[in-house]
């Protein structure tokens, strides 16, 4: 294979694909200020994502990532393990490849009268950029970083309608919250540093022996390692930004930030605590961070839910069920045991795999109704499918896949961390109240899912409206999350082997 | 090579596409898709037959065709069992099915009916469910059309679905027989989930099974293996009993009669009712396992026989008469295979099938002689506008109430002579053999009192005077069936052959497997080697015993015969039913059997069920409630921790974090 | 007994200090109310309009653009110290060397010239200045 005689940064493509795409669409954009060539601006980033996309994808069709041993090309190992490019790198890339290319397509539309048009694209780009590298950081410096590279373009993008009010509004929270959170997090790194004097993540776990005498100040660090997990997945408790930034921000970043960021958020979360903190290790510490997974997927399945439950507001009704969702995906670090646990974790992958399709998509379709300037409200959004039958379609396969209805992606991965829990159960009998709380939300979740398709399904318009315009781009995303959401059934062997085999790669 | 067992799907695939052809196309077509229905029945019987001259040829077939469920323990495939019992039903089936759609031609087409594509439609449906009932290799797939051929009946009985009674005839012959059908299907399950396997031949059959269970002497669910396949032979019971219009289900069928008459020859000679009592055939080997549900069977035969005998005195309906004597009948059948007369049990089947038929389809052409007058003391004097008719008909009541030389006598001889060799040797079995020798009195009585009735005598209405004439369609199934009820009786002569010494039991013959190479485990001597009763002669001579046996069974119907001519072959006969004073109003009120199952229903199943709602209201639905109310009050608490106010966030979060900070510290003991 | 028992000491101490202190003046102390004391500043100055004036933003994209440069200068001393070092050993090409900072710089000149473009270090022009004649007499 070409890519062994390549030298060893060519990993990294697909980030550096983005950082690149970024950096063209900025150099453009000083040629020719406040330029509103949609076309060309659009267009460029949509290639760039596509291309990331693409060379991930490629990468993991031809064994990069896979040890030599499993008959691939072997893991990918740089700037002394400070980033890493394996399976789970490479499957997450493709999981922010796919949500980036999906939002800079339907921006096209979104952004029709906007006046920072290159500055937008740039910015999630580089923003892409950060997740993507996120999840071949493998040091808690690198990660750091690009967790922040991931998060300042984040703000801007989300206050991004300078005009709008809640746009500015919840762009200063997320800021506020955020820093916080960095704050927090940055001071768990320093003090897993003083523990084991490491902050690269398999030094860290080589070292924890020596943090025996220190295991409350290693324990307080993780624990606020967690918080900034928890921030950037919109868990509870950190999750308080995540309601007003989705409402207030356009809604292709709200998508974008839901599926990609969240995704992004737990690939470093899976890699921190299977490479650098083992399980088995820390319980000898008496750190069984498990144990604060099984509390937080619980508490933040049930608040997400719960909040979603009765909202009367479209876009934070998503919101919420997407901390829900993240709930559902903690599962995976919740039910990792001391010997094993691939199952669950890889159904973690999957679900934020599906996710970044089925939530996105439902988030575009958000975009698509502001594009039409229907209104926010379950009420604005009656009758809608005797305009746009299409788009109300996807919508309700959008709504029945998160509900986790059988025929659609959502079911399966949904499935799967069930049975993972349950499996992981024999282990560690918490994760049984897991388990039940997972079936308990599902459940809480079909009613408000359903509200919205029986809203644009059944319902009568309250006010007459004029026939609707069909803008391409937000369509053709639109169609394409749908058409995935339910193509991933067919697929769905070789993603969950992918994911199972990208999960039991990193698990020791 | 193409066998002939390779077009064996084709009998029952063939009235299958009857029912599409009459179904899709029925209404442009001549008749009305009375002609599909016959030409997919003709070609059923010559398979048929095919199949029965392959059979004696000497061979049998016995192959899955399609697994359907494919499970790590058990899997339900569909298939289909050729032995000398399925082929002879097989050719019994096709027989009436045919002869009863071209009697439909004079009784329905020409009668101006209504609705004919829907009639020829199920007419096609149900003959292809029993058809492939008795194909079914294996115990699920009987049962799949087991409750096929209920669906039709109750399609069939409400034909006439826009009279009042008739729906309800049909929802009360669908829900008395599912009632039974729900032991039948428990005792699936059990027979699956005991056994693994389903099919009833060949080496991995449950009978097999259950032999070998017994021999190893299993237990089961804390049960000895032998009280276990009683058990689940009981189960099975359950559905025969309900379909074969056994005491205490038997209540559906004089209700039946509200179907077209010639449904009801369909469903009493050849296909449902009969499905029945071919199950326990088809099942003979399990049953021979267990004494107790052979003698349970033969009791509940022995008692169905004289209780519905006794009924059929006082009515005066004609098809009413000929509905309980079908229960009588087939409670002799029960009879026979309960004291392990397997070879009686089948012949009484096989003559049964042919007499009732023709019975019915007689009480059919009297009824279109009569403009649909069913009522016998309007009748009379039919004898010499009819003679057809009459004399066919005659036949068939000689056949029913036994005279020798008709069919009927030689089975009925057979199933009452291997009830009393039993019947000496065990008091249980006398007690039914009692039952089954009274009954025959009454049978003789009832028959030849309908027979008086509505031929003999002075004509007593307007119609009877003038009666409507019937075309060949009518006579041609009644001739052929009359003298199929004259004969068929030859096909096993078993008096005369064991007094005379002669080799014509042919039937038992064919029976045993005689015929046939390579075929174990479903012949007569092998059911009666499993089964092991004992058996006394009186005097100790077989041919005393014989002799003794036949000659009261003819002496009793003959008494019967020549009660009802005494009081009833008269110009001007009077009902005589005052003399019995208060039975009277019991025999009437068929022994109030349907008041007391009406009070099960109301005073027993209502207030269970209403019991059963009032829990589900109450306390599911309010827990149901509930959960949604706290659901919703909860979803209101979580959206009222979303202030707004970015200060009181960070307090939260900083709070949260205490809290897991704090509690996971005590937790790991981080403080000690 | 464990360490952390101390450490509750030291808070418990440290809150019980400055209660203490204020505890003890307010008994000891007498009570002299005076309206000047209320005042903002109790030296006399006098405070003049509201808290909440409005910075101008070109401070803020000032400080940004400082910011790009300070991080460059973070960079490149210490890889200035170690540049020929680097070389001389041998062990390392000139462009592994030299590429990644060209590379780092060239990022930034992308920035600086895009905020160039984009008006930042186009000092503000405030209505005063634009028309300095208008709002004199």
């Amino acid at each position: 294979m070409a890519v062994l005689e390549m030298p060893e940064l060519t990993a990294l493509a697909p980030p550096m694909i983005l950082a690149l795409t970024a950096l063209v669409l900025f150099t453009y954009d000083s040629i020719n200020p406040r330029s509103t060539n949609r076309p060309v601006i659009a267009g460029v980033a949509a290639v760039g994502s596509l291309a990331s996309l693409a060379v991930a994808v490629w990468f993991i069709l031809a064994g990069v990532g896979t040890p030599v041993a499993e008959g691939g090309n072997g893991v990918f190992d740089l700037f002394e393990g400070q980033l890493i490019v394996d399976q789970m790198a490479l499957f997450f890339m493709i999981i922010v490849g796919v949500v980036t290319a999906l939002v800079s397509i339907a921006s096209y539309d979104y952004l029709r009268d906007h006046a920072y048009q290159a500055e937008y694209y740039s910015l999630v780009l580089l923003a892409a950029t950060g997740m993507s590298t996120m999840a071949a950081s493998n040091s808690l410096v690198t990660i750091f970083i690009s967790l922040e590279l991931a998060s300042l373009p984040s703000f801007a993008l989300v206050a991004i309608l300078k005009s709008n009010r809640g746009s500015v509004e919840a762009g200063l929270k997320y800021f506020l919250i955020g820093a916080l959170s960095s704050a927090i997090f940055v001071y768990g790194i320093s003090l897993v540093y003083g523990a084991t004097g490491h902050m690269q993540l398999d030094a860290i776990a080589d070292n924890l022996g020596a943090a025996e005498e220190m295991n409350g100040l290693l324990g307080i660090g993780v624990l606020m390692l967690i918080g900034g997990f928890a921030y950037k997945t919109a868990s509870v408790p950190f999750h308080f930004w995540a309601p007003e930034a989705y409402e207030g921000a356009p809604a292709p970043i709200a998508a974008f930030l839901s599926s990609a960021s969240k995704a992004a958020g737990f690939v470093i979360a899976f890699r921190v605590f299977t490479t650098a903190f083992p399980l088995d290790v820390m319980q000898t510490l008496g750190i069984d961070w498990s144990l604060v997974f099984i509390v937080l997927a619980i508490v933040t399945m049930t608040v997400g839910n719960f909040a979603a439950a009765t909202q009367n507001n479209v876009k934070r009704m998503l919101a919420y069920s997407s901390v829900g969702h993240a709930g559902y995906a903690l599962i995976g670090l919740a039910g990792l045991t001391v010997d094993g646990g691939e199952l669950v974790l890889g159904a973690a992958m999957m679900h934020l795999l599906v996710y970044g399709f089925m939530n996105t998509g439902a988030f575009l379709f958000v975009a698509l109704a502001e594009y039409w300037g229907v209104g926010r409200t379950f009420e604005d959004y009656n009758g809608l499918s005797k305009q746009a039958p299409i788009a109300c379609v996807a919508l309700a396969v959008f709504m029945f896949s998160l509900a986790g209805i059988p025929p659609f992606g959502g079911f399966w991965s949904k499935y799967f961390l069930f049975t993972g829990a349950l499996e992981a159960a024999s282990a560690n009998p918490w994760l049984l109240a897991v388990a039940a709380a997972l079936v308990i939300n599902s459940a809480l979740s079909l009613y408000y899912y359903s509200r919205l398709v029986k809203a644009v399904w059944i319902e009568d318009p309250v006010l007459e409206r004029e026939s609707l315009s069909q803008p391409t781009g937000l369509y053709a995303a639109i169609v394409v999350a749908a058409v995935m959401t339910v193509l991933i059934l067919p697929g769905f062997g070789p993603v969950a082997d992918a994911a199972i085999g990208a999960a039991g790669a990193i698990i020791p | 090579m193409v066998g002939a067992f390779e077009f064996a799907p084709a009998i029952a695939l063939l009235p299958l596409a009857a029912f599409v052809v009459a179904l899709v196309f029925g209404n442009g077509m001549p008749k009305k898709g009375a002609y599909a229905g016959i030409l997919a029945t003709a070609g059923s019987l010559l398979l048929s037959l095919w199949m029965l001259a392959t059979v004696a040829g000497g061979e049998v077939y016995n192959e899955p065709l399609y697994d359907w469920a494919i499970g790590d323990e058990i899997t339900f495939h569909f298939g289909i069992l050729i032995d000398p019992l399925s082929a002879l039903m097989l050719v019994i089936v096709s027989l009436v099915a045919l002869l009863v759609h071209i009697f439909s031609l004079g009784y329905m087409n020409a009668e101006g009916e209504t609705g004919l594509p829907r009639y020829y439609a199920e007419l096609g449906l149900f003959t292809f469910s029993m058809l492939a009932f008795v194909l079914a290799d294996n115990l699920l797939m009987a049962f799949m059309f087991f409750e096929l051929v209920g669906l039709c009946s109750y399609l069939l009985i409400g034909f006439w679905f826009r009279t009042r009674s008739a729906p309800s005839a049909a929802k009360k012959a669908f829900l008395v027989t599912r009632f039974g059908d729900y032991f039948f299907l428990i005792g699936v399950v059990a027979i699956g989930a005991t056994f693994g396997t389903l099919t009833f031949a060949g080496d991995a059959s449950f009978v097999n099974e259950a032999q070998s269970a017994i021999d190893a002497g299993e237990t089961f669910h804390g049960f000895g293996a032998e009280t276990w396949v009683t058990i689940l032979g009981l189960l099975v019971l359950g559905g025969v009993i309900g379909k074969s219009a056994q005491f205490p289900l038997h209540t559906w069928l004089p209700d039946a009669m509200e179907g077209p008459t010639t449904v009801s020859a369909l469903i009493h000679a050849a296909t449902m009712v009969a499905a029945g009592v071919y199950l326990v055939a088809r099942m003979f080997g399990f049953y021979a396992l267990s004494p107790t549900a052979l003698a349970i069977i033969a009791f509940v035969g022995g008692f169905t026989a004289l209780f519905a005998a006794t009924m059929g005195v006082v009515k005066d309906d004609i098809k009413q008469v000929l509905a309980y004597s079908t229960i009588s009948q087939y409670g002799y059948m029960m009879l026979g295979l309960g004291v392990g007369g397997y070879v009686a049990g089948v012949f009484h089947l096989m003559n049964h099938a042919f007499f009732k038929a023709l019975l019915f389809l007689g009480a059919g052409a009297v009824i279109i002689l009569m403009h649909h007058e069913q009522d016998m003391w309007k009748m009379g004097g039919l004898k010499d506008k009819a003679p057809v008719t009459y004399y066919t008909f005659l036949a068939g009541a000689l056949a029913l109430a036994g005279i020798v030389p008709f069919s009927g006598f030689w089975s009925k001889d057979e199933i009452l002579y291997d009830a009393i060799i039993l019947g000496l040797e065990e008091p249980i079995f006398l007690v039914a053999y009692s039952m089954g020798l009274l009954a025959v009195f009454f049978t003789g009585f009832y028959t030849f009192r309908m027979v008086f009735l509505t031929f003999h005598g002075k004509p007593r209405s307007e119609a009877a005077r003038d009666p409507h004439p019937v075309g060949m369609n009518v006579k041609i199934p009644l001739i052929v069936l009359g003298v199929l009820a004259l004969l068929a009786g030859v096909v096993n002569l078993a008096p005369v052959g064991k007094i005379a010494g002669m080799d014509i039991m042919f039937l038992e013959y064919w029976l045993d497997g005689q015929y046939t190479e390579g075929m174990t485990g479903l012949t007569y001597s092998e059911y009666s080697d499993t089964a092991g009763l004992d058996t006394t002669y009186i005097a100790g001579s077989q041919t005393i015993t014989l002799l003794i046996a036949g000659a009261l069974a003819l002496g009793l119907a003959l008494a019967g015969a020549i009660v009802a001519h005494v009081l009833y072959n008269v110009p001007e006969p009077v009902p005589h039913t005052e003399n019995l004073g208060a039975a009277r109003e019991v025999l009437r009120s068929n022994y109030y059997q349907d008041e007391v199952q009406v009070w099960i229903a109301q005073g027993l199943a209502m207030p269970t069920a209403r019991m059963a709602d009032r829990f589900d209201q109450s306390v599911i639905d309010g827990v149901v409630n509930g959960v949604s109310s706290v659901s919703l009050f909860g979803s209101g608490g979580m959206k009222r921790l979303q202030t707004g106010v970015v200060t009181n966030y960070a307090a939260l979060i900083v709070l949260g974090f205490i809290a897991l900070v704090v509690g996971l510290g005590v937790y790991g003991g981080w403080f000690v | 007994m464990n360490e952390w028992i101390a450490i509750g000491a030291l808070a418990l101490v440290g809150l019980l200090i400055p209660l203490g202190m204020m505890a003890v003046s307010y008994l000891l102390r007498p009570s002299v109310p005076e309206t000047s004391k209320r005042a903002t500043y109790e030296s006399g100055e006098i405070p003049t309009g509201g808290t909440r004036i409005r910075f101008n933003i070109q401070y803020y994209m000032v400080a940004l653009l400082f910011l790009v440069f300070d991080i460059e200068t973070v960079l490149l001393f210490p890889w200035a110290v170690i540049y020929r070092p680097a070389l001389e050993s041998g062990e390392v090409t000139l462009l592994e060397v030299l590429g990644p900072m060209l590379v780092f710089v060239a990022i930034l000149l992308v920035g600086l010239a895009w905020a160039w473009r984009n008006g930042a270090v186009q000092w503000a022009t405030s209505p005063r200045q634009v028309e300095p004649e208008a709002d004199r007499p």
